[in-house]
């Protein structure tokens, strides 16, 4: 499996928050496994093209809602979550019914995700 | 001991070598980053495009390294820093290069950029097989410093004697005395250590930033994943050559040591460990870079015709390793029975019937897959062949060399005026017959052969005219190589032969425009 997360410089949002917020997601939807490693700061950075800084502050708050956690040795590494992961079953299959949906009606992906964002507001 | 240090002697080579590495470095860098960064080309051909000729040209500029140049001394002053020069020639290249394609790697950034939360392993695109192979040939080249710090100081007897003869003159350059002499062991182990370890150096740097690399942008996580495998993979390859070169030299300055015995050997081990590395693409699970999953019938033709230019010029190569040895043998034998003049004279006439019989049996490998294709479509239904030949500029120019190679065959001494090579006219004329003859019988072939793919009709135009193109390329090359080589070995006519050799036939024949799978060239 292939987790990866995008970055849009021309966005709204921080990039740090879009590289949190999707790490995030990740996690919480159980993409990325208790115990998992992640890249480097400065791998990452590299990776996306912007700058270590960045990177650095999406792992620290990361860090600080406990979703991962940096150890010297072990480098980056995804906690254990404390909610069972049977408890997001119902949202699981919300989703891929609106999934279902939106194909079935011909909208794309970028129209549905706006289409939630739209609910942040 | 060395020669004594002169300073304003080096500082000459110095800069010398360091105008023209300028000079090279700098087409390099204008030629990859143009492949790199071709306008209205997906970015997966491009970063494909560009790994290609970068391993090309790191693998022909790092192995073209005279190692002799360390042990052998010539009249005219040699400083230690030269000797270090000529010992990191290859690495030096090899780095180069590879530095040169990490500057012009296409990686241009865009507002959205995508990555992957998996860490970059170091290991996982190592070609660990590959590797341990590079290292036990590591490990070889090693164990011959041995031998080669045994080595006494040198003179040949037989150059010795040779010298005093007349014809003797013939063959040796203004101001060298026509003496071989060879350097100590002691003062050449050093220097052959130094190679090994440039090598190494170079190999291990440049496959670190390979893989701390950036990925490329717009590909997916598995193409970069496998573009650094290419990479990596082509790297040791040039790195096992670089290696078995050094093996082959130190075996050839430590034969006295070693005996005669390891003469055979020496010659054809290295040919086989090279075509192993040859053969030793990456293999990949998944659709490899460049592929899209279909197999369509042009992308098999292209397969075909890929397959027919590897083996009729891993055949040519081979050949023409094969020629310079027996040649070279030939030369020795009739050296001691009949002088130098007539052992020149033996040695020119194999290089050039020998040539002209490899150029015809490329050919004729090459027809021969055609006609497989041939007996294949007769199966089926086969269509009538349809051709267009090749623009009129091409045939032009084949016709220009074709002369210019023949005069050259028939008058040598216009290449050199010490060129005496006491051959009959009849000679060129038989070798000029017989390659055009053949090349005539290839032509007629290749336009009226059927094909078994299910192809438009552009693209079996394309089929045909590549393959007459590349015909046409042996044939230019062979009429510089085979005079260049064998009557005057002249290097500026032995450059243009195999630069013609090297000629991309994309620069000829416009590829159909056809979506079609292909593997990373080996």
């Amino acid at each position: 499996m292939s987790t990866q997360i995008i970055v849009d410089l021309a966005a709204a949002t921080a990039p740090y928050e879009q590289i949190r917020s999707q790490i995030a997601s990740l996690i919480n939807l159980g993409e990325l496994a208790a115990g998992s490693k992640l890249p480097t700061v400065r791998a990452l950075a590299t990776d996306l093209g912007v700058a270590a800084g960045t990177v650095a502050r999406a792992y620290k708050e990361l860090e600080a809602e406990g979703l991962i956690s940096s150890r010297r040795r072990a480098g980056t590494v995804v906690n254990a979550r404390t909610e069972p992961a049977d408890t997001q079953e119902d949202l699981v299959a919300a989703v891929d019914h609106l999934w279902k949906l939106a194909a079935a009606q011909q909208v794309d992906a970028a129209t549905l995700k706006a289409l939630v964002a739209r609910r942040e507001r | 001991m060395y020669q004594p240090f002169d300073t304003l002697n080096c500082m000459e080579e110095i800069s010398a070598s360091a105008l023209s590495i300028a000079i090279v470095a700098t087409i390099i860098y204008l030629w990859l980053r143009s492949v790199a960064h071709r306008r209205g080309t997906p970015a997966l051909q491009r970063a494909q495009s560009h790994s290609f000729w970068c391993a090309l040209i790191a693998f022909f500029s790092s192995t073209s390294w005279d190692l002799s140049q360390i042990w052998s001394t010539p009249t005219h002053l040699q400083s230690t820093l030269a000797l270090v020069l000529v010992a990191l020639g290859g690495p030096g290249w090899l780095a180069l290069v590879y530095i040169i394609g990490l500057f012009t790697w296409p990686k241009e950034l865009h507002a959205v950029r995508v990555a992957s939360l998996e860490p970059r392993s170091l290991t996982t695109p190592f070609p660990r097989k590959l590797g341990a192979f590079v290292g036990a040939l590591a490990i070889v080249a090693l164990c011959m410093l041995w031998p080669v710090s045994r080595v006494t100081a040198y003179v040949s007897e037989t150059d010795r004697e040779a010298s005093l003869s007349e014809d003797y003159a013939d063959f040796s350059d203004a101001g060298w005395d026509g003496l071989s002499r060879w350097r100590s062991g002691s003062e050449v182990a050093p220097l052959f250590a130094l190679c090994i370890f440039g090598v190494l150096v170079a190999t291990a740097a440049i496959a670190f930033i390979i893989l701390k690399r950036r990925p490329l942008a717009r590909i997916s996580t598995e193409h970069n994943h496998q573009l650094r495998t290419v990479w990596l993979n082509r790297l040791l390859r040039n790195c096992g050559w670089l290696l078995i070169s050094i093996i082959t030299a130190a075996i050839s300055y430590a034969n006295p040591v070693l005996g005669h015995g390891w003469n055979t050997p020496s010659t054809f081990v290295p040919l086989g460990l090279g075509l192993v590395l040859f053969v030793w693409a990456p293999k990949f699970a998944t659709p490899s870079v460049g592929a899209n999953g279909s197999t369509g019938p042009f992308s098999r033709m292209r397969d075909h015709t890929l397959a027919v230019s590897i083996v009729s010029n891993t055949a040519l190569i081979v050949a023409a390793y094969i020629i310079g040895i027996a040649a070279s043998n030939r030369f020795d034998q009739a050296l001691l029975s009949f002088g130098p003049a007539k052992a020149k004279f033996e040695s020119n006439l194999l290089v050039l019937s020998w040539g002209t019989a490899a150029v015809v049996f490329s050919l004729a490998i090459s027809a021969g897959f055609a006609l497989y294709a041939h007996l294949r479509a007769k199966q089926g239904t086969p269509n009538d062949s349809i051709n267009r030949s090749l623009p009129l500029w091409v045939y032009v120019v084949a016709a220009m060399l074709i002369i210019s190679g023949s005069m050259m065959l028939y008058f040598p001494e216009t290449l050199s005026p010490r060129v005496n090579p006491m051959i009959s006219p009849w000679i060129p004329t038989a070798i000029i017959a017989g390659m055009l003859l053949s090349a005539a019988g290839y032509f007629w072939w290749i336009r009226r052969c059927a094909v078994p793919w299910d192809v438009s009709d552009e693209q079996e135009i394309w089929y045909r005219q590549i393959l007459e193109f590349r015909a046409l390329r042996v044939l230019g090359s062979a009429f510089f190589l085979l005079p260049g080589v064998a009557l005057s070995d002249e290097p500026a006519m032995v450059a243009i032969g195999i630069g013609l050799f090297c000629v991309p036939s994309l620069l000829v024949v416009k590829r159909p425009k056809v979506h079609s799978s292909k593997n990373v060239p080996a």
